[in-house]
C-alpha cells in the first residue's frame, strides 16, 4: 500500500547510477555517508598536520619544518580539524539519524541538502591548496587575528573564501535541520518526546544561524580591509584590531558548543541504551542544553583576558563563564545517574561514552580553570590551553562522533561492527590520548608557548612524549578506517534493533535502513 | 507493544494505553493533534477522514507542507542575513 502512494505521488524514474546518483542524490542517508567520508577525509588531513607539528617538535631545535610553514601547520590543523572534520561529522549524523528519529520521510529541503554538502568538497580544495600559493597557507592561526591576517599573502584570501563557503553551508544545513525538526515529526512525537540526539541539534542549529554570519561578517571585513581600502581593524587606518577578537569569539564560543552539543545528543542515546535504563532527567537534558546555547553568547572574552580589559569587564566574564559549568554538571550527572544501578554491558559504543565522560569532564574543570581571570592572564596562550580545548574536542566531540558511530553503523550497513578491532581501537585512542595531551598541562603550567616550533630545553621530556602519544593516537585511527571498511563489507548480521537495550523510531526500520524509510510517517503515542 | 512504535523508547511510548478521551484537557490535546495532521497531511490519519481520501488530496497537502517549510526556512534565512549585515554595519558606521 505505501509502495502504491508514494509511486502515485511522485512517480518512480530509475536514478542515476554511479558517480551521478552521488552527485545528483536528495536522499538524506546518501547526503550523510557523503558527509561522513567527507570528514573522516579531512580528519586524516589534519592529521598529517598534526603528526608534521609533533614531529617538529619531539626535540628543541628546529629539525623537520620551517618556521614559516609550522606557522602555516597550525593554522590549518585548526581549520581543517573545526570545519572539515568535526562540523561536517556531526551534521552527516543529523542528515543520517533526524529523520529516522522523528519518523521523517527526509530532510525538509532535500535538494539543498545535496548543495549543502557539494559546497564542501571546493573549500576544502581552497583551503588545502593555499599550501601551495606563493606565500604558502594562511598562518594566522586558526582564529585569524588582525593584524596578522590583514597583512598576509593570498593563502590568506583563499582561506578567508574557504570559510565563506563552508559558512553558507553550515548555515543552510542548520536551516534544514531546524525546519525539519519543527515541521516533520511524525504525528505524536510531540518535541518533549524528542529524542535528545534532535534536542541537541534543533538547538545547535540555531547557535549556527545566529554566529556563522557574524564569522562571515569579521571575514568579510578581513578582506576589505586586505583589499578594499576599509580599515575595520587596522590601527593605521583608525581601526581596532581587538575588535577583531571581539567579534571572532562572538562567534567562537558559541562554535565550541556547537562542536561539543551534538555530542551531549550522542552520548545521551547511548548511555540509556547500554545501561537498560530511560535517561534520568530527560526535561532537565533539554533545559541545561538550552542554557548552555544561551550562556555561551555571554562568555566570549574570557578568550581575551589578557588583552587588558576593565575589571569590571574581567569579573563578568569569569563569573558568566562559571556559570556555565552549571547546566554542564547537571549533564554529567544525568549521565552518571542515568548508570546507577544500571544493568550495564561495555560494548564498543559504551566504551567510547564512558570514556567520553571521564575524559571530557578532565577538560570542562580545566576550563574551569581558564576561566579563572588571574589564572588565565598567566596561562593563556600557554600549552595548557592547547591541553584544554583538546580534551574537550577530541575526548569530547571526537570520541562521541566515534561512540555514534559504532552505535549506528550497523543501521548504516546491515553489519555489526567487529567488537575486539573496536575495543582495541578505543583502548589505544584514550591511551594514546592521555600520553599525548595530559603532559602539556604541565607545560603549560611551566609556561610553554602554543604555536611555537621551538623551546626551551626544560620542555623536552614531555613534549618527546607528547610526539610519541600522537604518533600512537593517530596510526590508532587507522583501526577505525579498518572496521569500517570490514563493516560495510560484511559480518555479523544486524537485526532491526541491534542492540539488546537500544531505543527509539530508528531501530524499528530494518538494518540497513532501507533506502527510503517512513514514507509513511509512523504514529507515536 | 507492536506496530510501528514497538521499538520506540519508553518515554515516547508513555501514555499509550491511556483512555483516549479521559478530559476535557486531555481532549483539546488531541484535537490539536489531529488538527496538526489535518494541516500537514503527511501523517498516517488513523481513520479515513473524508470519503474522497484519493490521492489529489495528497498532493494539495504535501503542497502546503512544502509551502510551510518554505516560510519557515525563508525566515531563518533571512535572520542570518540581517546578522551578517548587522555586524558589518554596526562597525563600518559606528566604528567601535
Ligand atoms: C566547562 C566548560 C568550559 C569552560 C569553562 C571553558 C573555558 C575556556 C577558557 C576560559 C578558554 C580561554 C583560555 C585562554 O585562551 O587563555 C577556553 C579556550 C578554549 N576552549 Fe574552552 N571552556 C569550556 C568548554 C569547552 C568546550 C566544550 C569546548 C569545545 C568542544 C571548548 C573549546 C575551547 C577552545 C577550542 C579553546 C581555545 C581557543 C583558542 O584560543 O584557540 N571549551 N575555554
Ligand atoms: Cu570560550
Amino acid at each position: 500500500m505505501a509502495a502504491v502512494t508514494h509511486e502515485q505521488l511522485h512517480g518512480h524514474h530509475p536514478g542515476p547510477t554511479g558517480l551521478m546518483r552521488w552527485i545528483t542524490t536528495t536522499n538524506h542517508k546518501d547526503i550523510g555517508t557523503m558527509y561522513m567520508i567527507f570528514s573522516f577525509i579531512m580528519f586524516l588531513s589534519g592529521g598529517v598536520m598534526a603528526l608534521t607539528i609533533r614531529a617538529e617538535l619531539f626535540q628543541p631545535g628546529l629539525q623537520v619544518v620551517q618556521p614559516e610553514f609550522f606557522n602555516q601547520l597550525t593554522t590549518m590543523h585548526g581549520l581543517v580539524m573545526v570545519f572539515g572534520a568535526i562540523m561536517p561529522a556531526f551534521v552527516g549524523f543529523a542528515n543520517w539519524m533526524i529523520p529516522l528519529m522523528i519518523g521523517a520521510s527526509d530532510m525538509a529541503f532535500a535538494r539543498m541538502n545535496n548543495w549543502s554538502f557539494w559546497l564542501l568538497p571546493p573549500a576544502a580544495v581552497l583551503l588545502l591548496g593555499s599550501f601551495f600559493v606563493p606565500g604558502g597557507a594562511s598562518a594566522a592561526g586558526w582564529t585569524l587575528y588582525a593584524p596578522l591576517s590583514v597583512q598576509m599573502g593570498m593563502g590568506m584570501d583563499l582561506a578567508i573564501f574557504a570559510i565563506h563557503i563552508m559558512g553558507i553551508s553550515s548555515i543552510m544545513g542548520a536551516i534544514n535541520i531546524v525546519v525539519t525538526v519543527l515541521n516533520m515529526r511524525a504525528p505524536g512525537m510531540t518535541l518533549m518526546k524528542m529524542p535528545l540526539f534532535c534536542w541537541t541539534w534543533l538547538i545547535t542549529a540555531y547557535l549556527l544561524i545566529a554566529v556563522m554570519p557574524v564569522l562571515a561578517g569579521a571575514v568579510t571585513m578581513i578582506l576589505t580591509d586586505r583589499h578594499f581600502g576599509t580599515s575595520f581593524f587596522n590601527a593605521a587606518g583608525g581601526g581596532d584590531p581587538v575588535m577583531y577578537q571581539h567579534i571572532f569569539w562572538f562567534f567562537g564560543h558559541p562554535e565550541v558548543y556547537i562542536m561539543i552539543l551534538p555530542a551531549f545528543g550522542i552520548v545521551s542515546q547511548i548511555i540509556p541504551a547500554f545501561a537498560r535504563k530511560p535517561l534520568f532527567g530527560y526535561a532537565s537534558m533539554v533545559y541545561a542544553t538550552a542554557s548552555i546555547a544561551i550562556l555561551s553568547f555571554a562568555v566570549w572574552a574570557h578568550h581575551m583576558f589578557a588583552t587588558g580589559m576593565p575589571a569590571a569587564g574581567q569579573l563578568f566574564f569569569m563569573y558568566a563563564t562559571m556559570l556555565i559549568a552549571v547546566p554542564t554538571g547537571v549533564k554529567v550527572f544525568n549521565w552518571v545517574a542515568t548508570m546507577w544501578r544500571g544493568a550495564m554491558t561495555f560494548e564498543t559504543p559504551m566504551l567510547w561514552a564512558t570514556g567520553f565522560i571521564f575524559v571530557f569532564t578532565m577538560g570542562g574543570f580545566t576550563g574551569l580553570i581558564c576561566a579563572i581571570a588571574p589564572i588565565d592572564i598567566q596561562v593563556q596562550d600557554t600549552y595548557y590551553v592547547v591541553a584544554h580545548f583538546h580534551y574537550v574536542l577530541v575526548a569530547g566531540s571526537l570520541f562521541a562522533l566515534f561512540a555514534g558511530a559504532y552505535y549506528w553503523l550497523p543501521k548504516w550497513t546491515g553489519h555489526m561492527p567487529s567488537e575486539g578491532l573496536g575495543k582495541l581501537h578505543f583502548w589505544c585512542s584514550i591511551v594514546f590520548f592521555n600520553i599525548t595531551f595530559f603532559p602539556m598541562h604541565f607545560l603549560g603550567l611551566a609556561g610553554m608557548p602554543r604555536r611555537i616550533p621551538d623551546y626551551a630545553l626544560q620542555f623536552a621530556d614531555f613534549n618527546a612524549m607528547a610526539s610519541i602519544g600522537a604518533f600512537g593516537f593517530g596510526l590508532s585511527q587507522l583501526i577505525f578506517l579498518v572496521v569500517v571498511v570490514k563493516c560495510v563489507r560484511g559480518g555479523e548480521r544486524a537485526a532491526a534493533r541491534a542492540w539488546e537495550g537500544a531505543e527509539g523510531l530508528e531501530w524499528t526500520v530494518p538494518s540497513p535502513a532501507p533506502h527510503h524509510t517512513f514514507e509513511e510517517a509512523p504514529i507515536v503515542r | 507493544m507492536d506496530g510501528p512504535v514497538a521499538g520506540a523508547a519508553s518515554h515516547l511510548r508513555r501514555g499509550a494505553d491511556r483512555p483516549l478521551r479521559p478530559g476535557p484537557r486531555r481532549r483539546k490535546h488531541r484535537a490539536a493533534r489531529v488538527a496538526r495532521t489535518e494541516r500537514h497531511g503527511w501523517a498516517v490519519a488513523p481513520r479515513v477522514r473524508s470519503g474522497n481520501g484519493n490521492e489529489e488530496q495528497g498532493v494539495a497537502r504535501i503542497d502546503e507542507r512544502r509551502a510551510a517549510n518554505r516560510r519557515t526556512g525563508l525566515m531563518l534565512a533571512v535572520v542570518a542575513f540581517a546578522f551578517f549585515v548587522v555586524v558589518i554595519l554596526k562597525y563600518k558606521v559606528f566604528g567601535r
